[in-house]
């Protein structure tokens, strides 16, 4: 783990002093092209190194919390806040937030780390029992009011929920310290292996850039995804200068968000794309690449880890 | 003539005063309170041991191609963001290869929930204050993705550990994991404003 640690460590070093060495000014225009390739290179080593992170800290606590998946009662698409909470601090009224989940719901809200959340709706939270036994009333989708207390003063903020099993949607099979797909049928597992081959394949150079208002002058809008560099299989369909206004009827807020409703498709399905070309809105047909060539990269799945009875 | 790289990060170690320049242009002010700014804020962050050949090697690197962009006309605006980025970063590596192992007598004191939820505050305050890259490869909206995700149920499983009975092992396993997706995420999303500037 910390081999990779430094290696990842060392690869954003590596990116850093080659941006450092490429926001001089004037430089020859093939030294700029190679730094520009050594950068890529850079984060691409940092990312595969980040991502190993990801994978190996889950095979290392996926054991330890076993107890708690089997007593944790919820299903696969109950209703997540993305936060940490901390246990009821005795002779305080309300739940304090631990910790934030990146990205997450609540992070979008605004809820910071330290926050006492208070109220969930119209209901009034006393312990952390009430916020689970509140959430369980809920469903994904549903925005919800959150009474925060910071530094003193009440604070409230909207939530909108997302369903755990978004949870499952990334990474590789045995990321997320769950049971192999094949044990339990879990889809999201599935499109998880999926997602990592033709995320990190043929679509993964694919860059996108959210339009800003000053942007969009230039492109007849003001929201939506600019295609910077189209995927290389894409085959037409989408095209260097193409603004993205919708993915499957939802419009994208930025790339992390295109990313997310992309993987609500399964393999082989088709979306539809509303497009921004020459200034002329236009709808074009994605096809979800199927998985004959995501079971083929995908690395044998490690035994279930032990159950501690 | 504005301050270069080298001057504002001694000035900002407190190795050298600022000059007459730095002190009236406003771009060289601002440059320097930011990368006092990123010193500061790196400064807390967790004390894992990375090995140091790799670092050495891209330090070297660094250096020498510097040295040869150094007949290049100087242009702060932009270069003096990411030389910030730079610094951060050496920041970062001096705070991780620098800092001693807890040794016996501070372990006995040491209480797990409250060290690490600390060193996640920090990691959390860093993020917050890099700059939104807007643009992004698909390959690494999903590698932030995967990250974000894995944080999102570690997140989940320290929630459902409050209504268990206390399991410190369990607990203190997953808010140190909690500290390493930070540190990769925090890279990450470093590089990836490096690189889309």
């Amino acid at each position: 783990m910390k081999r990779l640690l430094a290696m990842g460590l060392s690869a954003a070093w590596l990116a850093c002093a080659t941006a450092g060495a490429w926001a001089q000014s004037p430089v020859p225009e093939d030294d700029r092209a190679d730094a520009q390739r050594e950068l890529a290179e850079a984060q691409r080593q940092l990312e595969q190194a980040a991502r190993e992170v990801a994978r190996l800290s889950a095979k290392i606590s996926g054991p330890l919390v076993q107890e708690i998946r089997r007593i944790h009662v919820g299903a696969p698409d109950r209703p997540m806040l993305g936060v940490n909470i901390g246990r009821s601090e005795p002779g305080t009224e309300g739940v304090r937030v631990l910790s934030v989940s990146p990205g997450g719901p609540a992070a979008e809200a605004g809820v910071l780390a330290g926050d006492l959340i208070v109220a969930l709706g119209d209901r009034k939270l006393r312990t952390n029992r009430d916020l689970i036994v509140g959430m369980q009333a809920l469903e994904a989708g549903e925005k919800v009011m959150l009474g925060l207390v910071r530094g003193g003063e009440r604070k409230d903020v909207y939530v909108e929920l997302r369903p755990a099993e978004e949870l499952l949607f990334l990474g590789e099979p045995g990321m997320h310290g769950l049971p192999p797909p094949g044990a339990h049928g879990l889809p999201g597992m599935l499109r998880g292996a999926h997602f990592a081959h033709f995320l990190l394949g043929p679509w993964g150079d694919a860059e996108f850039l959210a339009v800003t208002p000053g942007l969009g002058r230039y492109f007849g809008t003001d929201k939506g995804l600019l295609v910077v560099r189209p995927p290389e299989v894409a085959g037409g369909e989408l095209q260097e200068g193409d603004v993205i206004l919708a993915i499957g009827g939802r419009e994208p807020q930025d790339p992390g968000h295109a990313l997310r409703i992309l993987a609500s498709y399964q393999p082989g399905e088709t979306v539809e794309l509303v497009l921004m070309r020459d200034r002329k809105r236009r709808d074009v047909v994605l096809r979800i690449p199927d998985d004959a060539g995501a079971a083929a990269s995908v690395p044998p799945l490690p035994p279930p880890p032990p159950r501690r009875d | 003539m504005h301050a270069g790289f080298d001057e504002l990060s001694a000035m900002a170690a407190g190795q050298a005063q600022p000059g007459l320049h730095v002190a009236g242009c406003p771009i060289c002010r601002e440059e320097l309170r930011r990368i006092r700014a990123l010193r500061r804020r790196l400064g807390g962050l967790p004390g894992w041991h990375a090995g140091t050949g790799g670092l050495e090697q891209a330090e070297s690197r660094l250096r020498e191609r510097l040295a040869r962009r150094r007949s290049a006309r100087w242009t702060p605006r932009r270069a003096l963001p990411l030389a910030a980025g730079v610094l951060a970063l050496v920041a970062a590596a001096i705070v991780v290869a620098g800092r001693p192992p807890r040794d016996a007598a501070s372990a006995a004191d040491w209480v797990p929930d409250r060290a690490l939820v600390a060193e996640n505050a920090r990691l959390e305050a860093l993020l917050a204050v890099l700059p939104e890259s807007r643009r992004t490869r698909l390959s690494s909206a999903y590698t932030v993705a995967a990250l974000e995700q894995r944080l999102a149920w570690v997140d989940d499983r320290l929630t459902a550990v409050t209504l268990e009975p206390h399991a410190p092992e369990v607990e203190e396993s997953l808010w140190k994991e909690r500290v390493t997706l930070m540190n990769s995420l925090v890279q990450v999303e470093y590089a990836r404003t490096l690189a889309s500037r």
